[in-house]
């Protein structure tokens, strides 16, 4: 369903400092790259940037990037539960916070949609899937469910 | 005659307390009244009394004018009673009868024997036995047909602590659901009935109002009870700490290729997860500091990190230990041990430490362990043998001389292993089958009433598939339906609105406490019940209980195709109609926030009242289907 207008860059990436993470600069996106020891494929969509990272167990990073450079989503698949702290950046004490809220389910995925941050996780053993995304980065006019 | 009787010392009784002051009166002002000596005066207390059947009562005599005389006691006039009216001592103290006389008081006389005889009296009320509580033991356990098992019964509040001995209802019980003698002796049938949980009962003979009942399931050596309660933490009282639906079994733990054995209950079994894991506080008579180590390469001990889906998360070292369940054992296979501190959880890797919790109690965890029965036969596989790390990667050294932990690939037979894959026979898979339950819920399973007039059977976790009489796939008109399952281990949900088919990925999972299926705004789009979530707990509240039907289901490569209904109801309204209810079929929650990123975790409502089946990979499916990386069957 999903309509690419165009993929219209294809390349590796070198290493640079810094970390890639939501909510931060796209520069950041070669930081996750080296960290995942990943291939990263670029993706020019309409109105957003799409960075995949595939590593050698088939698992896959996303990385959704505004117009403005800014890391506004990610999304994962793989066989383990990934690094979020690697992944979320500061976002990651919003999980924390946001997952001891959650108290009543057991064993199932973890779910939070808040006005500030979304999140889901989700899967089984050797399969592991979710996606995050910040509301207020989100490109305008511009679905969240881009992020996936 | 003995109601006269008793009239008779009622009224003597009140004349010896009127007479007593009177002559001690009269003593007082000299009188003699006839006498040279003063007769005694003698008052019992109590002056009246109830007593149960069999119980205790101490009497005190007060003698007055003068103090020196010899008492003799007596009941109904015979001295020292006897075993229809109850006995009575020297001291004075009265045992009443082991039943009610008729009728039910006697008096009881303290005579002396001084001129006259003057006496004191009392009346005693014997009363029906009090039984306070009937206990059997043991509680909700578990055999092997044609094995035995002794049953004790604990009666309090009466002397008279015989009972009778029933199973399902039938004293003695019978040839189909095991016998039981008038000791407490069972004796399990040859066979599994078929309903495997019997109900025995022990009523009290003193009181035959007075009953307790327990649970006894019977398995054969290829079969463990499956339970389903609170787990070891409880009911908390809130449904926002309480464990719902927590599955449960025995596992046994011994060191490698010994006698040297620890059964631990309460573990939880996982259709989602491959392995054992344990807590090493559970080990104590098997200590994890005796287990064999797993090694890598480099001669390093190794740790393992695994990060669950809700973030949280166990960590600790791959230990070699045989695994027995029910009459199975696989020798020599690697465990997990949680919560071992030798070496800290690593802050450079089991990186998603922190956001959620780490399950290393039986607190934090709701179980001493995880059972892993899914449909591979390594937690990780060729993934993590070689080749390159990735992101969320388990397994860990921890060497000298920093100790820092650091990834480390692990060849296949070292890596955690599915216990079942390693059984010397019915070793490809397994059947989970749970009783159906009342929407309302259920205490547990299994559950029986005090009178044992209600049962909810447990359930049974059955190793092999097709390779006995009691784990085949049943075929014909209830044949289930084989899924074959894609490289992860799952398959695929559909279903039509409005002419539009959204499909979402699918898998089994006995370990999630609800159906955590789509969001609520698709499921309010999708059946027309305004659903959300409850205000605390993170499950489903919708308006009404809803119905998703004709959910279509597809194995991969096309391999099975069917339907399924799924009920969610509102969970608040299910945990305020049903206190201390640990069962629920039907309980939901999320699993996305939209219907690009929701799909289908079939928790554990999903198995009431059904048989599924779950293959491991690389066996042979029973119907000779092709399913690579393993099969559900439903």
């Amino acid at each position: 369903m999903r309509t690419f207008w165009g993929v219209l860059l294809v390349l590796i990436l070198g290493v640079v400092p810094g970390w890639a993470a939501l909510g931060e600069m796209e520069s950041s996106v070669s930081a996750d790259q080296q960290f995942l020891r990943g291939q990263v494929r670029e993706e020019v969509h309409e109105g957003y940037k799409l960075h995949l990272i595939t590593d050698a167990s088939g698992g896959v990073v996303r990385e959704y990037v505004s117009p403005a450079g800014k890391v506004f989503g990610i999304s994962w698949q793989g066989p383990f539960v990934p690094n979020m702290q690697q992944l979320l950046g500061t976002y990651f004490t919003y999980l924390q916070q946001y997952a001891q809220a959650q108290t009543g389910r057991h064993g199932g995925p973890l779910v939070i949609q808040r006005d500030d941050f979304v999140f889901t996780s989700g899967g089984h053993m050797r399969s592991s899937y979710g996606r995050a995304y910040v509301p207020s980065l989100l490109p305008t006019n511009l679905s969240p469910e881009v992020v996936q | 005659m003995r109601r006269k009787n008793v009239s008779a010392a009622t009224l003597a009784s009140l004349l010896v307390v009127m007479a007593s002051g009177v002559l001690l009166t009269s003593c007082a002002t000299g009188g003699g009244a006839g006498h040279d000596l003063p007769l005694p005066v003698i008052t019992l207390a109590p002056a009246s009394a109830s007593v149960p059947t069999g119980g205790p009562l101490q009497f005190a005599v007060t003698v007055v004018s003068p103090t020196s005389t010899t008492i003799t006691w007596s009941v109904d006039n015979i001295l020292g009673g006897n075993s229809t009216l109850g006995t009575i001592s020297t001291t004075g103290l009265y045992i009443a009868p082991a039943t009610v006389p008729n009728p039910s008081t006697v008096t009881i006389k303290a005579t002396s024997s001084a001129e006259t005889n003057p006496y004191g009296s009392a009346i005693v009320t014997i009363t029906p036995p009090v039984v306070s509580t009937v206990a059997v033991a043991p509680a909700d356990s578990s055999t092997l047909v044609g094995t035995s098992v002794q049953f004790t019964a604990t009666v309090t509040g009466t002397t008279n602590t015989a009972v009778a001995w029933y199973v399902n209802g039938v004293a003695g019980g019978s040839s189909t659901v095991g016998t039981i003698s008038s000791s407490g002796l069972y004796v399990a049938p040859s066979s599994v009935p078929s309903i495997p949980t019997v109900v025995v009962t022990a009523t009290s003979q003193a009181d035959n109002s007075q009953s307790a009942s327990t649970t006894l399931t019977l398995t054969v050596s290829n079969s463990a009870p499956l339970f389903v309660n609170f787990g070891p933490n409880g009911d908390t009282g809130s449904p926002n700490t309480t464990h719902y639906n927590g599955l449960f079994t025995s596992v046994t733990v011994c060191l490698p290729a010994t006698i040297d054995c620890q059964t631990i209950p309460d573990v939880l079994v996982d259709t989602s997860s491959v392995g054992l894991r344990v807590l090493n506080s559970a080990l104590t008579t098997v200590p994890s500091t005796e287990l064999g180590t797993v090694m890598d390469s480099t001669g390093n001990q190794v740790e393992e990190c695994v990060q669950f889906a809700d973030t949280s998360y166990v960590w600790g070292p791959v230990l070699i230990a045989d695994v027995a369940i029910a009459g199975e054992k696989a020798s020599s296979i690697p465990i997990q041990v949680i919560g071992d501190t030798t070496f800290p959880v690593p802050s450079n890797g089991c990186l998603s430490l922190g956001s959620g919790p780490s399950l290393d109690t039986v607190e934090a965890l709701g179980a001493n362990g995880i059972l892993g029965v899914g449909s591979s036969v390594q937690d990780c596989g060729p993934n993590c043998a070689a080749g390159q790390i990735f992101s969320g990667y388990p397994y860990y050294v921890c060497p000298s001389p920093s100790y820092v932990c650091q990834t480390a690939y692990l060849p296949v037979v070292r890596q955690v292993s599915n216990p079942i894959a390693f059984f010397a026979k019915d070793n490809n898979g397994v059947e989970i089958s749970l009783p159906t339950i009342s929407s309302a819920g259920a205490p547990s399973l299994p559950y029986t009433n005090a009178a044992g007039t209600s049962l909810v059977p447990a359930g049974l976790l059955i190793f092999g598939v097709g390779t006995e009489s009691n784990n085949a796939i049943p075929t014909g008109t209830n044949a289930p339906t084989v899924y074959a399952l894609d490289e992860n281990g799952q398959f695929e949900a559909s279903y039509v609105h409005d002419n539009t088919t959204y499909q979402w990925p699918a898998f089994l999972d006995s370990r999630s406490t609800a159906l955590y299926v789509l969001d609520p705004t698709t499921l309010s789009i999708l059946t027309g019940v305004s659903t959300a979530n409850c205000p605390d707990n993170g499950y489903y509240c919708p308006n009404s209980t809803l119905t998703l039907s004709s959910i279509g289901l597809t194995g991969y490569g096309n391999v099975g195709s069917g339907t399924i209904t799924l009920s969610i109801a509102n969970a608040d309204t299910r945990f305020a109609n049903s206190p201390g209810y640990a069962a629920f079929n039907d309980l939901g929650g999320e699993s996305g926030n939209g219907l690009a990123t929701d799909y289908f975790d079939l928790g554990l409502p999903f198995f009431f009242g059904n048989n599924v089946f779950v293959g491991i990979a690389g066996t042979t499916v029973p119907n000779k289907v092709s399913a690579p990386n393993g099969y559900v069957a439903f």
